[in-house]
């Protein structure tokens, strides 16, 4: 019998207990997930860490509006209209800033752009963030479903993703909002706020979750083909274990730029609804109203239109930048 | 890469805004003459309804004058107009029974315009009106207009299917509000409603049930402007009208454009008011008011010889009141248009509550967040003062920023809720909030209600409308307390749906001196409606009055011979002409 | 050199298997015909090699053993009971009987989840509460497979090639399964490594009695662990004996191509001629008349186009061919006294 070279090396070499033992990376017990190889990468690109810090500064604005105001001393609605010439604007220097008054005053009404301007994304920045995470959530279950099971379930869930993407969002808004307000409220009720807000929320929702459902659907059908999955059929788990243990685990990543990305375009979508007036109406404060009404004063009163411009800009940017530095962080390739 | 790009556009937004952020605004400006006081007369002398127009100072022939306005005109059609731009253009291509003499400055004189006078009373009881029409009054075509052309354009406005008119001459020949119901026009087409009589060609006349003093004011709106009855194309007249004027429509580009041109056919020695200057005017729509007002700031090419009929946007008023370079390219007058804050008297049935309102509102604050001095003029008589026989009171007095502690007074404790509807457009909820704000430091509970845009004027106009306040504005047909008062407070008009009587009043003493004081000579009837206007107030309260609507216009450096009118208070064309 | 156990019953009997995939061209649709009718047996304690080229069917075959793909026709039987079309509920206890372990170790383990939550899994997927724990079984797999076992929390990405390959050999045997189908479980590893893993499974076979099914493209690797041997070509088996008989003696032509292919040093001294195959590969599309081989074959007549060879004994010889002329024994075997025992 002739030994093929497997066998020579095989045979010289088999005794059971020795193993050639690769140095592992990293010490301890515990091994660094994906998930930690990750944050590590996050926390050393500088351009994410200063845009992450930005946005935490936003929100941490936005949570303490009310102690911004106790410590400021204005109210969002309080009107200061003796500061205003007699063409309705404002006073002084630069739109009325001064020491009591940090952004100015708004034209005509005089009220205070600085605390107005934190309420306003406040509103601005909850809207986003709701709409992002119910439409992630939908549009993840829907992905899931519909990549994972195939067939006719994966048809009737592309038949309605290409529904709703078919549907104009803005005339669908503009004509759903009055008639749900005028369902719930009478013509003598005011319509609160919270309930406007809502009802963004669900428009967003009916609409939104259509990107992060193809996206998820593709990753997850190219998932679908790799033998982890098929062991873990082989190893007899449930079809819940397989979906949430088993998949999800392995397209956050995708999910979680998806989200970053969408937050922004939620609160550029809101400020185009207040501006035509079935977002949020005035007096609530509002970001995206604030900066289409200041346009028209761009010539007679440019502080008005500066501060939420340049705020929504950074905004935005930060958004956009600590999204693309997520992408990078969760690059696959070092995933191996 | 990215980040840097971000850096420098950011940069950039900052050195821009900062650009115009620099100078100090130390509230200087400029106001209009809020007391300039209307006068008028109807004419008596014949010389004074026969052309030639008086000519312009410093016109010249020549030039394309244009029009800006950012939505096109709703009716062409004059039996059918009724907007402030229709009421503007419509003298540029048809002529009317009896028209005004203005000075821009408020001097008003009623004369002939197609009648040789502004109307013969024939019994002395204004129930019989008699009009000559003169001779050489033409069509675009060169065929003479008489009596039967203008009796037949009257007739058709008794049209269901043309609706958009005033309804005066209708309603007082048909002796009702139903008046279409009365006089079916399509079944009648040859003849000619009640009390309407052409004797001849040259002759016209009127006979009403009740005496109508103020018809020759309501002989020079627009559907008087005669057609014959062979051009009339019914609802498809808007398109393409028959011109009696100096110019006639030879293109309309439907949302673009508009373009008038001279009619050789008109006879300035026939016509007392108007002038031929330009060669043709342009009307152009589409661009919105901070556009075209920037465009006509730059001065530039056909902008030269423009005006924006939008008028200077409240954003930019401080920019363009403060530019002294502008100055003389402006046109800045109070119009009779009175804005007041409308209570509906049968939701609000308390007096004191309604008195508490008026003495709350601070119309200083109000007036700025319109956009100040340049947009509107404190009022706090329910007539503004562009009427006829005006007199200056203030039933209520609590200056000019309101005296919450005395409305709190009248309220004795208690907080009503009341209810304000306002349009759901951007400027009017902003409004909304101001009034709110301003009511509830009185002690009022206000909820601000938005309304559709579109359709906010017809549900306030209904009977059982479910709010309390709303604003409603009032420019009247012509400078008499009669065609102010009566509509809007007399309870025997409240019909179901489309009232002007938004108060909702019916006080049978006030109806009754409506009846008295229209019965009377129209010279004398200014001061009695002054003194009614008080009454109403002290014992009423059926409103707020708020603010009048001031003009302020901008105009290319060539375009000239514009003023603002003082029955409607727009641009006129009448004497227009462009610099060469 | 076959090991005839005590019990008769086959712990796996495969009659007529196939796999049909319907495959959609233009507008109509044909038929690929990846597995189409396979017969064999293994016998509890045992390896049998399952050799053939890609594209021969051998994953499919083995997929269809742990019933991830359902057969198209055929029987399946698991220590007698007919486990063909088992599904849900009833497919479960299989599970614990019958395991898997993948060819490519790079997507074989789930990246997210550690080691020893990848070999936990099937114990708490199929209710298994060993004595002592969890943890401890986990270790205990990973110390059997040669890992370290305080290594239950790294990462996949933190191991080699090899010892990724081990820890699906231990996610495997977690169940203490009794059966395993082995996907061509050292093909994507490199020859030294090869090597490790190869006897690592014999070691297994003997210490834990399991049986497996040991698939792979090259009759080389196979030789070391299997105890019986099925070639495979084009879905079909052409010839299945005991290893000696298929090294040393083998009948098809294609298994004497396939062994021509094995790099073998004392070999290449007689034998000069490595059997180069000529003509076109059948496609699986089509049905073939006759011998699936015959457009390779350098023996073809006339009537291997007209006639399918049956797989059966031949000129009384032990193992089954299915060939209308198969290869004469060599004169003289030196070869067959070299062997050690192979299992035992």
């Amino acid at each position: 019998m002739s030994l093929s070279p497997v066998e020579d090396i095989a045979l010289s070499e088999f005794s059971p207990g020795t193993v050639a033992e690769p140095a592992a990376p990293g010490s301890g017990f515990v091994g660094r997930s994906p998930g930690q190889l990750a944050w590590a990468r996050l926390r050393r690109d500088r351009v994410a860490m200063v845009s992450g810090g930005v946005l935490v500064f936003f929100f941490l604005v936005a949570l303490a509006a009310p102690l911004i105001q106790w410590a400021y001393g204005t109210d969002p609605q309080q009107q200061f209209q003796d500061s205003l010439d007699l063409y309705g604007m404002p006073l002084g220097y630069a739109g009325g800033v001064t020491g009591s008054h940090w952004f100015g005053l708004e034209p005509s009404l005089g009220r205070d752009i600085f605390i107005r301007m934190v309420y306003g994304l406040r509103t601005s920045l909850f809207i986003a963030l709701a709409a992002g995470v119910i439409t992630t959530v939908i549009g993840v279950l829907a992905g899931v479903l519909a990549g994972y099971a195939g067939g006719w379930l994966d048809a009737v869930i592309g038949w309605v993703t290409d529904f709703a993407l078919a549907m104009p969002f803005l005339i669908v808004a503009l004509a759903l909002v009055p008639t749900v307000s005028l369902r719930f409220y009478g013509p003598r009720e005011a319509v609160p706020s919270s309930f406007r807000v809502a009802v963004l929320i669900t428009v967003f929702a009916l609409f939104g979750w259509t990107s992060a459902a193809r996206l998820v659907r593709g990753q997850v059908v190219s998932l679908r083909e790799r033998e982890f999955i098929e062991a873990a059929r082989a190893s007899g788990v449930s079809t819940a274990h397989m979906l949430f243990r088993q998949v999800l685990p392995n397209i956050w990543a995708p999910i979680l730029v998806s989200f970053s990305l969408a937050v922004p375009s939620y609160v550029t979508g809101e400020a185009v609804l207040s501006f035509l007036g079935v977002g949020i109406v005035d007096p609530t404060p509002d970001f995206g109203a604030m900066i289409f009404r200041s346009i028209h004063y761009l010539q007679t009163d440019p502080t008005y239109v500066f501060f939420p411009g340049v705020t929504i800009f950074i905004l935005v940017l930060a958004f956009n930048l600590f999204g693309d530095a997520v992408r990078d962080a969760l690059d696959p390739r070092s995933n191996r | 890469m990215r980040p840097r790009v971000a850096v420098a556009a950011g940069s950039a937004i900052v050195l821009f805004a900062a650009l115009g952020a620099c100078g100090k605004n130390t509230g200087q400006g400029t106001a209009t003459d809020n007391n300039r006081t209307t006068t008028g007369v109807i004419a008596t002398d014949p010389k004074d309804s026969m052309g030639p127009a008086a000519p312009v100072p410093g016109a010249t022939k020549g030039g394309t004058f244009y029009v800006l306005r950012q939505p096109k005109i709703n009716h062409l059609d004059p039996q059918r107009v009724y907007s402030f731009a229709g009421l503007s253009a419509a003298p540029l291509y048809s002529r009317f029974l009896t028209t005004w003499k203005d000075d821009g400055k408020g001097h008003l004189t009623l004369v002939g315009d197609l009648a040789t006078t502004p109307g013969k009373d024939v019994k002395g009881d204004c129930t019989t009106w008699q009009f000559t029409i003169k001779d050489g009054v033409k069509f675009e075509d060169g065929s003479p207009i008489t009596s039967k052309e203008i009796a037949y354009g009257i007739a058709r406005s008794f049209d269901p299917d043309l609706t958009g008119g005033p309804t005066y001459l209708q309603e007082w020949l048909a002796n009702t509000p139903e008046y279409d119901t009365a006089w079916d026009f399509k079944a009648n087409k040859t003849s000619l409603p009640p009390g309407l009589t052409t004797p001849d060609a040259k002759t016209l006349v009127f006979t009403f049930q009740k005496p109508h003093c103020d018809l020759p004011f309501a002989a020079s709106l627009p559907f008087t402007a005669p057609m014959p009855p062979a051009k009339d194309t019914g609802v498809n007249y808007d398109n393409q009208p028959f011109s009696s004027g100096p110019y006639k429509i030879t293109k309309i580009v439907p949302g673009v454009q508009m373009v008038l041109e001279r009619n050789t056919n008109w006879d300035p020695a026939t016509d007392p008011v108007r002038h031929q200057y330009p060669d043709s005017f342009v009307w152009s729509y589409g661009a919105d008011a901070t556009a075209e007002a920037n465009r006509i700031i730059s001065d530039s090419g056909p902008d030269a010889s423009a005006i924006s009929w939008d008028g200077v946007p409240s954003t930019l008023t401080a920019a363009v009141a403060g530019n002294a370079s502008l100055k003389d390219r402006t046109l800045l007058e109070p119009t009779p248009s009175a804005n007041r804050l409308t209570i509906n008297m049968q939701r609000v049935t308390d007096l004191s509550i309604r008195q508490a309102l008026n003495y709350a509102i601070d119309r200083d604050d109000l007036i700025k967040a319109l956009g100040g001095a340049t947009v509107a003029s404190p009022l706090t008589t329910l007539m503004p003062p562009a009427t006829l026989g005006y007199q200056q009171y203030d039933a209520y007095p609590a200056g000019p920023n309101g005296n919450p502690e005395k409305a709190k007074q009248l309220l004795n404790g208690r907080t009503p809720e009341l209810v304000l509807g306002v349009a759901d457009d951007d400027q009017d909820t902003q409004i909304g909030t101001q009034v709110k704000n301003n009511l509830e430091k009185a002690g009022f509970k206000i909820t601000v209600k938005t309304i559709p845009q579109d359709s906010k004027l017809d549900e306030t106009k209904k009977k059982n409308n479910p709010w309390d306040l709303y604003i409603d504005t009032w420019g009247a047909d012509w400078p008499s307390g009669a065609s102010i008062l009566p509509p809007l407070f007399d309870g025997r008009t409240i019909k179901d749906e489309g009232n002007s009587d938004t108060s909702f009043m019916n006080d049978s003493a006030i109806n009754a001196e409506f009846d008295r004081i229209l019965a009377m000579p129209p010279a004398q009837q200014g001061p009695e409606w002054a003194k009614l206007d008080k009454r109403i107030m002290t014992q009423d309260a059926p409103a707020v009055p708020l603010y009048v609507d001031v003009a302020f216009y901008l105009h290319g450096s060539k375009a000239g011979g514009l003023f603002i009118g003082s029955v409607f208070g727009y641009p006129e064309f009448v004497n227009a002409f462009v610099k060469p | 050199m076959s090991t005839d156990p005590p019990n008769a019953v086959p712990l796996l009997a495969v009659q007529g298997l196939a796999k049909h995939f319907p495959v959609r061209e233009g507008f109509g649709s044909r038929i690929l015909r990846a597995v189409d009718g396979v017969d064999f047996e293994v016998r509890a304690g045992e390896t049998l090699g399952l050799v053939g080229e890609s594209g021969c069917g051998k994953t499919t075959t083995g997929r269809m053993l742990v019933r991830l793909l359902e057969p198209t026709a055929g029987r399946i039987r698991f220590d007698g009971r007919d486990i063909t079309h088992l599904r849900g509920r009833a497919l479960r206890p299989l599970r614990r009987e019958l395991q898997i372990i993948f060819q490519d170790p790079y997507s074989s383990l789930n990246p997210r989840h550690t080691v020893g939550k990848i070999i936990a899994i099937p114990l708490q997927a199929n209710g298994i509460r060993p004595p002592g724990g969890i943890r401890n079984r986990v270790r205990e797999l990973l110390e059997i497979v040669g890992l370290n076992p305080e290594h239950y929390n790294r990462y996949p990405h933190e191991f080699s090639g090899g010892q990724r390959q081990r820890v699906g050999i231990a996610r495997a045997l977690a169940v203490q399964p009794r059966l395993v189908v082995a996907d061509e479980p050292v093909s994507a590893l490199d020859v030294s490594i090869q090597a490790q893993v190869v006897n690592l499974l014999r070691g297994l076979q003997r210490d834990l009695g399991l049986g497996f099914v040991f698939i792979a493209h090259d009759l080389a690797v196979v030789r070391h662990l299997s105890h019986r041997v099925a070639v495979m070509y084009l879905g079909k088996i052409v010839e299945t004996g005991a290893r000696a008989d298929i090294y040393q003696r083998p009948q098809h032509p294609y298994t004497r191509a396939l062994l021509s292919a094995v790099p073998d040093i004392e070999r290449s001294r007689e034998d000069r001629g490595r059997i180069r195959l000529e003509g076109d590969v059948a496609s699986p599309l089509e049905a073939v008349s006759g011998c699936p081989f015959r457009s390779r074959c350098w023996k073809a007549r006339d009537r291997c186009a007209v006639e399918e060879p049956a797989l059966v004994a031949r000129e009384g010889r032990e193992q089954l061919v299915a060939c209308h002329f198969p290869e004469p024994a060599p004169a003289v075997s030196t070869e067959e006294v070299r062997g050690e025992p192979v299992a035992g």
